[in-house]
């Protein structure tokens, strides 16, 4: 056995050794960068309140422009198409797609690798899916994509946005869901902040208020508008356009 | 370093290299140093790679239980064998695979009755049990050596396996044991345990009628497809917590079965200790419905037409911890379809059933 075993790991040295010659030349010829062009890593680490108070889920306590008081109990979205927005108004692409569960820190968290040292004057990305994406099995079947699914018989694609919980009125505890999903009701959201990218690691702060879905341009009242917006195209439009404005860089 | 290959003759060496060394390395140890590795309690073990149908997630496989040729082989044959219990119990006793290896329900120590879910697919489920509350599915068997299933007697177990003509061989190439007698029972039950969930990480069910459907080899019936627009849109909305593939969206959810939570039907809080979770139950799998009646955490429902029928008319919206989706405008006490609407529903559900599962001899009885 000892004789075996030793014969294998010469054997073994002599392979790695080959494969160390051979991508020292392959290096040489792929890891050419553009001059003035550093490549560096920024973290963008998102946050979520409801007008300043930390988002609890399941605490009753927020209260919307409604007036009805509400509590959270599922927050799920996509960011899609995250870009930074040059000098030149032109978009530096970071991220095709990222899904976001408010109640699970790790996913509170976009790593980019390839960020350029630069300056720029905003940030641009979609809540949902381009319409590239937004099609029956596109993103890969891990279960927080196929939770997103969106019925074929529906429209196809995934949920944007899976907003829950429950608010009161006069007549009781009542549920409510915000989903948006199909292509008509993709919002987008620019922000216009000066972020300068350096050598070393970036963290960019994105904080989401959730008061804003109900908020601007439209008063969202659950009892006049609907506590549940899948099917509800009036309904999704009205949250699409009031989530334009949901983010805000911190 | 200053490179002496050209491109072409380094494009060539990526091919030519590895189909060198797979030969060069694994013709180098002789028959000869196998025994010897064996006889040293060291084994070799073939991966076993589980199928994953198109379109499903990854199967979650913990690094410690590694699915084996070695250890499907063992655990299918521990699953069918009473040698692990003192009262000619097996696994298949209450998990028969004809019923999709669902047992109808058990009375648990608190003399509840427990509906227990169906053997299959759960290779894809992060956590198990309606309350999520069993989080290694390796461990699960290990219960089923208590006097309330196998009752089993270790001694006696460890001289049934050592005098058997075929299990001594199976541990020690699944495990390297050369001999269970020289281990502890608590290794051994776990090492059984482990050889078990590695055969039902293998147990896949994905080829039922609705598989076919999608697959474009079959097509639904008119009652079928009317069920499965109920199914899939808000009429019914059963995927929000049943969507494809698995049927099941692993996550917690409260569907309003009773106004006042107590016992067994406080749910996950019972796990997590949350009031958020009180009332909240696993959303078990659609996939073979029609075989494993009865339905709900304590086997309240004895039909699926009882399960529809609550849906419809029973829902109680005041249920503490209610999913919202259950409670949609004009829809607070249920779903209000029609005879006909409630028939469909059951009609697609049934396509669910998927009859190769239930014969495939892969999952069958080895002896």
């Amino acid at each position: 056995m000892g004789n075996c075993s030793t014969i294998m790991r010469l054997r073994l040295l002599f392979f790695l050794l080959l494969i160390a010659v051979i991508n020292a030349c392959k290096k040489d010829d792929e890891q050419s960068v553009a001059p003035g062009i550093v490549n560096t890593s920024l973290n963008i680490e998102i946050s979520y309140e409801v007008d300043g108070q930390s988002l609890r889920f399941d605490t009753s306590g927020y209260t919307c422009d409604a007036g009805y008081n509400y509590s959270v109990s599922r927050l799920w979205y996509y960011l899609g198409n995250v870009c930074m927005i040059r000098q030149d108004s032109s978009l530096e692409l970071l991220k095709n797609f990222h899904f976001a569960d408010a109640a699970d820190a790790s996913t509170s968290q976009i790593a980019i690798s390839n960020a350029k040292e630069e300056s720029y004057i905003g940030l641009q990305f979609l809540i949902g899916l381009d319409s590239l994406h937004n099609q029956p099995g596109y993103l890969p079947a891990t279960s927080q994509n196929l939770n997103m699914e969106w019925p074929v018989m529906m429209g196809g694609g995934y949920h944007f946005l899976k907003f829950e919980g429950h608010f009161s009125d006069s007549s009781g505890l009542h549920g409510f869901a915000m989903h948006l999903g199909t292509n008509n009701a993709l919002g987008k959201c620019v922000i216009y902040h000066p972020i300068l990218i350096q050598s070393g690691t970036n963290k960019l702060r994105l904080a989401m208020n959730l008061n804003e879905w109900f908020r601007n341009p439209f008063l969202y009242d659950f009892n006049i508008d609907g506590n549940y917006s899948m099917g509800n195209m009036a309904a999704m439009m009205k949250l699409s356009q009031n989530g334009n404005d949901v983010f805000i860089v911190k | 370093m200053m490179c002496l290959l050209s491109n072409k003759v380094i494009r060539s060496l990526y091919l030519l290299i590895p189909a060198f060394c797979l030969t060069f390395f694994f013709n180098s140890c002789t028959r000869e140093n196998e025994e010897e590795i064996i006889a040293n309690n060291q084994y070799q073990t073939v991966p076993y790679h589980i199928r994953v149908p198109s379109g499903w997630p990854e199967p979650s496989i913990p690094d410690f239980n590694q699915t084996t040729v070695e250890g499907v082989r063992l655990g299918r044959m521990l699953f069918y064998d009473p040698i692990l219990s003192s009262n000619g119990l097996t696994c298949s006793s209450c998990h028969p695979q004809d019923r999709a290896f669902a047992v109808p329900f058990r009375i648990n120590s608190r003399n509840e009755v427990v509906s227990i879910p169906p053997i299959m697919n759960l290779a894809f489920n992060p956590d198990w049990g309606w309350k999520g509350q069993d989080l290694v599915l390796d461990h699960l068997p290990l219960t089923d050596f208590s006097p309330e299933f196998f009752n089993t007697n270790m001694d006696t177990l460890v001289s049934r396996i050592k005098k058997h003509n075929l299990y001594p061989l199976y541990f020690r190439e699944a495990f390297g044991i050369g001999d269970v007698a020289n281990i502890s029972h608590s290794e051994l039950q776990h090492k059984i345990s482990y050889a078990l969930i590695q055969f039902v990480r293998t147990v896949i069910s994905d080829n039922s009628k609705f598989d076919k459907v999608m697959r474009r080899e079959a097509a639904f019936s008119p009652e079928e497809l009317s069920g499965a627009n109920i199914f899939f849109t808000e009429k019914g909305d059963c995927f929000h917590c049943h969507g494809t593939p698995l049927f099941t969206n692993n996550t917690f959810n409260n569907t309003g079965l009773d106004s006042i939570l107590s016992g067994q039907n406080l749910g996950r809080y019972l796990f997590t200790g949350l009031n958020s979770d009180k009332g909240k139950f696993s959303s078990p799998s659609l996939r073979n419905i029609e075989l494993t009646a009865p339905y709900m955490h304590d086997s309240r429902f004895n039909t699926l037409e009882e399960v529809v029928e609550f849906y419809n008319s029973g829902v109680r919206w005041n249920s503490p911890n209610i999913d919202p989706v259950m409670t949609k405008p004009f829809k607070e006490y249920g779903l209000n379809l029609t005879p006909s609407e409630k028939s469909d529903l059951i009609s697609f559900l049934k396509t669910l059933t998927d009859t190769s599962f239930l014969t495939n001899p892969d999952y069958a009885n080895p002896f």
